[in-house]
């Protein structure tokens, strides 16, 4: 499959940038969304047909609408009543667990374009997003596997919080695509004042 | 001169071994680290810093904090400068710059003291009585106002671009202490040892609150150092210094103003000047303390009048005699110690005290210390021309008089005064509160009995005299702590040393108040000294029937001015209760708004100005049209390529050859900013039959239909086209302007009117990159790009779509024309966009294949007649379009019933036409009037052209509009008239459909 592009080429340059320290207080790079569907369905049988399926994807439980769920290389989002979000970072083939679904009572939408991923580590991280988004990230009310819709600067964006990385914090930003070069600017803008490295950018074909 | 003859040899919290110099008004003088301005300018000698707002009298200090109402300077030089700002709490740095404001030439001489020669002719309500309908309607007004701007007080703004970054950040705790004097810390520290997050903010530089007004090396200094160790310490609490709260919202929500690098010329690279927090507290402890009151007496404003407390501010903190001849003037014992200290460094102190007796206690360590006491007397007047010189004293008993036949003139150079104080509670106020007056203590203060998540401690509690406050301080953060369910063991509480004269650290500090002892009318005593509001102003409000404060206020501008009256409300509302006859409770209090101190716009703007002012969105194969040279157009947030210059065009030669070229050729415009959403599930098919007023039930998978929708008024929201994508698989585009409120109309729909149905809707705008091909050879370029596709039309006719691939790329084609072409549109993954541009391209060359942008796009849509943006304006019908005939008249949907009204069908109206001028080369413009041949050009016209464009097809200027009874006129010659360019044009009216009305090319 033709890798895709990253809609942030011009503004991830990899490299140092902003205030000197010892160690780097903030990492950014780009990871490839690669495969991320929405399965929504509706109040009468959702709970009951989301856990069946969940189930043969390796998901003990749904989760809940702050918590993400994690089986192997997939995540799940419960992002409303009746919506989820799946995302694999690896390659996944999701035509095989449609056809395990009922379609009648679920719909399946691929938006593995719809976004693009910062990955955000290291010790200033929350004090960078405390910069753009008015959610507390403080790690009791914030831990590992939380996520939350918000907005940076007006835009939606979901965030979501991996276990604690070796550099520290560690974050996901799920970036609407068009926006996400005009959002990612902002944050390296914000980041300055800690200094940040960029590793990347995602190899393109 | 010599250097900083103020000072005293030793004492104070200033690092004496790295003197430098600032400047001021061009002249240097010397300061240490530690100082602020006022403590510079006092250590120096200065006595003049400021002229008043409307006489121009000269101004000294009166203050060493936040309240200071007479020594504003303009701050730093150019993009950093900044007006209006204290000097008594700006903290000095090598190489600071200020200057006077208000005054000219110079700060010395000033001409604007002349006002205050005339001073009889401008009372309160000058302007109001002198320049409002002083000629017909509002002129009079509009032509002094000019002037009345230009000589009004305060600093001036720069134009130039401030070079500074500010930051705005969201911050959390659970329990937020405002104010860092002993109350605050103790407090602090109890609800950090109880595990809560505590931020404890204060304004100052310093933490300590009124221990820094305490000799530095004594027990008090101690305490501080201790307590201070301890919370720094704490991992849970966060001590932010040069921070005010300035703002109070419900809920908890503060904000907090950071001024990070005020301190220093430039901050740091990358680092932020100003910070402003949001803060969200579950609860607060207010610690802020009081403000000390002036006292109300003839030449109260004279340079070397100072509050008490401010000069043993000075004294103790910054190691300053503000004077050697001492009056301290007071009605309430707070002073005592003020007069006590000065005396012990070695000025001549008299102590003028209203009230009747001295606790014998204090009166012996007064006596020892030197100070003459004057029990029973008030000062009545301060003399002196540019500068305190005498002032008058008599025996008043505490009691009003109007005249005094025996006074003592007392030869001084420093008058202290206090009038009591007044609790410091504006930012509980802001949560709209009212407080409540206690007469015996003569202040306002919070009532926060009711209150579970927002406490008071230390001055501004109305139990602050407490025998051991340390420990009700403490009680409150611990209660705090507890609140927000953090219960580990807080400890012992943290004793505060006791002081002999109980006063600065808790008891009789609040007594009385500073107005009743006041002069006759010969001269001015001030209640307002920013905006010079006098005694007399409040009386002459008073006699012109102001009677609610709420009017006095505005009438005499008493409390209005950038300190927001911290030293004049009280005494404004005290002289209105004895005017009235009643209780300062009567009479009440005016509402604290924010900021309680200014702040600067560029902290409130903070990132979002220049660039970041609002984010953009651009389309997935937006850096391919950068790198080709595109010029740009803001539509909404997007950035769309507005057209491809070569060579040296400009925009008309551009979009002129590009839309001639696509009848001709074939070309590629990047439509992927269209609205696009996914509507499904087993009802979306009922669902859009009910939002669209055309008949979508019917629509076959595969299949594209152009829809109109309409809102529940019966007007047109937006039109766009649904494809079929599946039995419960629907993708709907809009326009790019309507995306946005076409979704949140559909989702409110399905959320409140139709819960039952089984739709989802998701916007999937950033899912697709789409691109129109357009022209006579699309079909064969795509027909070589595309793989096993059959576009012919019988396989692919006109509004049907089919799936395919380009190289390996997934994509989905829909056979639509925008243009009126032979076109097609490309569906594909966002990331692929590029990829799939970059073939076409590539592939294209062979067919001539250029890219157009977005004017030559609207130049093939009004040669075709369709309707965009300018027409679906919100305000036209289906009949104003000419689109009434989509509507089906055999079932509901939203807008049907309403827009059955006559008014909205009858074809007398504005009705969509097309444009034709007479004279080619004529160049109409959207907004252009229309007007029947022969009538007079006045008024709003007949109708108006909404999009104009030159046609390389018809090789003249076209356009679509609006005209009364459109249908019925088509042949008719018109005017079109721009007023603003005084242009008339003749025009024909024509059908909107110029070129090709039968579909034949796009159907072909």
């Amino acid at each position: 499959m033709v890798k895709l592009r990253s809609a942030v080429n011009f503004q991830l340059k990899a490299g140092w940038f902003g205030s000197e320290q010892k160690a780097p207080p903030i990492i950014l790079k780009e990871i490839p969304l690669v495969s991320f569907t929405q399965i929504s369905g509706w109040p009468d049988n959702f709970e009951k047909k989301i856990q069946k399926l969940l189930s043969v994807l390796g998901f003990s439980e749904l989760g809940t609408f702050s918590k993400a769920q994690i089986a192997k290389e997939k995540t799940v989002f419960r992002v409303g009543p009746e919506r989820i979000l799946v995302w694999s970072s690896g390659a996944f083939e999701w035509n095989t667990i449609k056809s395990l679904a009922d379609t009648n009572s679920l719909s399946f939408l691929d938006l593995s374009h719809a976004r693009t991923i910062i990955q955000l580590e290291g010790v200033k991280v929350p004090d960078l997003l405390a910069r753009l988004i008015s959610v507390d990230l403080n790690n009791e009310s914030f831990p590992g596997q939380c996520f939350v819709l918000t907005a940076i600067h007006s835009v939606p964006v979901m965030l979501y919080r991996r276990l604690d990385g070796l550099k520290g914090p560690s974050f996901n930003l799920f970036i609407p695509y068009t926006w996400s070069a005009s959002l990612v600017e902002l944050i390296c803008q914000t980041a300055l004042p800690f200094g940040y490295v960029v590793k990347g950018p995602l190899p393109q074909d | 001169m010599k250097k900083q003859p103020n000072r005293l040899p030793k004492g104070g919290r200033i690092d004496r071994g790295k003197a430098f110099s600032i400047k001021f008004d061009g002249s240097n003088i010397e300061a240490y680290p530690g100082d602020t301005l006022a403590s510079a300018f006092l250590a120096n000698g200065k006595k003049i810093v400021g002229r008043s707002f409307k006489y121009h009298r000269p101004r000294g200090i009166m203050s060493a904090g936040v309240e200071e109402p007479n020594a504003l300077v303009n701050l730093r030089k150019k993009g950093r400068a900044e007006p209006n700002t204290r000097a008594t709490v700006i903290e000095v740095y090598e190489g600071l710059e200020a200057e006077s404001q208000n005054c000219w030439p110079t700060l010395a001489l000033d001409f604007g003291v002349l006002n205050n020669f005339f001073s009889r002719f401008l009372p309160a309500g000058f302007y109001y009585k002198t320049f409002m309908g002083s000629g017909p309607g509002t002129s009079g007004w509009m032509f002094w106002e000019k002037y009345i701007r230009r000589a009004a007080g305060m600093g001036r703004p720069v134009s130039e671009l401030d070079p500074d970054s500010y930051e705005k950040i969201n911050s959390y705790a659970d329990v937020l202490v405002i104010g860092s004097g002993p109350a605050g810390l103790c407090a602090a520290l109890a609800a950090g040892r109880s595990g809560a997050r505590v931020i404890l903010a204060e304004q100052d530089f310093l933490n300590g609150g009124t221990i820094l007004n305490e000799p530095c090396n004594g027990e008090h200094a101690e305490w501080l150092t201790l307590i201070l160790k301890e919370l720094t310490s704490l991992k849970n609490v966060l001590l932010l210094t040069r921070s005010t709260v300035f703002s109070a919202y419900q809920k908890g929500v503060y904000g907090i103003l950071e001024r990070v690098w005020d301190h220093v010329a430039e901050p740091p690279p990358y680092q932020p000047r100003q910070r402003f927090h949001l803060l969200r507290a579950k609860t607060t402890i207010l610690a802020s303390g009081a403000i000390e009151q002036p006292l109300v007496f003839e030449n109260n404003d004279l340079p070397g009048v100072m509050l008490a407390n401010s000069t043993r501010v000075y004294l103790h903190r910054y190691g300053i005699l503000t004077g050697k001849k001492v009056v301290v003037a007071t009605n309430n014992w707070s002073a005592f110690v003020t007069a006590h200290d000065l005396a012990l460094v070695g000025a001549r102190v008299s102590l003028v005290y209203s009230g009747s007796k001295i606790n014998s206690d204090v009166k012996k360590l007064l006596d020892a210390s030197g100070v003459e006491t004057f029990i029973g007397y008030s000062v009545i007047r301060a003399r002196g021309l540019r500068s305190l010189k005498e002032v008058d004293i008599a025996l008043t008993q505490d009691k009003p008089h109007s005249s005094f036949p025996k006074m003592i003139t007392i030869q001084v150079d420093l008058l202290a005064i206090s009038g009591g104080w007044a609790p410091n509670l504006n930012l509980w106020s802001q949560l709209g509160y009212k407080p409540i007056f206690n007469q015996s203590r003569g202040a306002f203060f919070p009532d926060v009995d009711n209150l579970e998540n927002f406490s008071c401690v230390g001055l501004v509690s109305p139990t602050f005299r407490n025998k051991n406050p340390s420990e009700a301080w403490f009680s409150a953060g611990v209660k705090a702590a507890n609140f927000c369910g953090h219960k580990n063991n807080p400890g012992t509480v943290f004793p505060i040393p006791a002081s002999p004269f109980s006063t600065t650290l808790g008891a009789g500090l609040i007594r009385g108040l500073g107005i009743g002892i006041h002069s006759n009318k010969e001269g001015k005593a001030f209640v307002d000294f920013q905006h010079d509001t006098t005694i007399g102003d409040i009386d002459l409000a008073d006699l012109e029937g102001m009677r609610s404060v709420e009017h006095t206020k505005r009438y005499t501008t008493s409390g209005m001015a950038t300190d927001q009256g911290k030293t004049s409300n009280i005494n404004t509302l005290a002289r209105m209760a004895e005017l009235q006859g009643g209780k300062i409770s009567d009479i009440g209090i005016t509402t604290f708004r924010p900021p309680y101190t200014p702040i600067s716009f560029g902290a409130m703007a903070a990132e979002r100005r220049g660039k970041k002012f609002a984010p953009t969105r651009v389309s997935p194969i937006h850096d391919w049209h950068v790198k080709i040279g595109a010029k740009f157009i803001a539509v909404g947030p997007w950035q769309r390529p507005w057209f491809y210059p070569a060579k040296d065009e400009g925009l008309k030669e551009a979009y002129i050859r590009e839309a001639e070229h696509i009848r001709k050729h074939v070309g590629l415009v990047d439509v992927s900013t269209l609205g696009k959403i996914s509507v499904q599930g087993p009802d979306a098919s009922e669902f859009l039959n009910r939002v669209y007023a055309n008949n979508f039930k019917r629509l076959k998978v595969g299949r594209i239909r152009y829809g109109v929708m309409l809102r529940e008024d019966g007007l047109v929201l937006d039109d766009g086209t649904t494809a079929r994508l599946g039995e419960f698989d629907y993708f709907m585009s809009t326009t790019t302007a309507n995306a946005g409120s076409v979704l949140s109309h559909l989702e409110f729909l399905l959320q409140t009117s139709w819960p039952n149905l089984k739709v989802h809707l998701t916007s999937v705008t950033d899912q697709w990159a789409a691109i129109a091909v357009a022209g006579p050879k699309s079909r064969q370029l795509l027909q070589e790009v595309t793989i096993g596709c059959d576009l012919r039309s019988e396989a692919l006719p006109n509004m049907a779509l089919t799936e395919t691939k380009i190289g390996e790329i997934p994509i989905r084609l829909h056979r639509m024309s925008f243009s009126g072409e032979l076109a097609y549109e490309i569906y594909v993954g966002s990331g692929w966009g590029q990829i799939i541009w970059d073939k076409l391209i590539q592939k294209g060359k062979s067919f001539k294949l250029i890219p157009y942008g977005t004017e030559a796009m609207g130049t093939l849509r009004i040669e075709k007649g369709h309707v965009s943006a300018p027409e679906l304006d919100g305000r036209n019908t289906l009949c104003n379009l000419g689109l009434e005939r989509l509507a089906n008249k055999n079932k509901q949907y939203v807008g049907s019933v309403l827009r059955q009204r006559p008014l909205l069908n009858d074809q007398s109206q504005q009705i969509l036409v097309g444009l034709e001028v007479i004279q080619k080369n004529q160049q109409l413009k959207p907004g252009m009037l229309l007007f029947s041949e022969n009538t007079p050009t006045a008024g709003h016209g007949e109708g108006f052209v909404s999009s104009v464009t030159w046609s390389p097809a018809l090789n003249k200027f076209i356009g679509l509009g609006f005209l009364i009874r459109g249908n019925d006129r088509l042949g008719e010659k018109i005017q079109s008239v721009d007023f603003l360019e005084n242009k008339n044009f003749s025009l024909r009216v024509v059908s909107p459909h110029f070129f090709d009305p039968q579909g034949e090319r796009q159907n072909g």
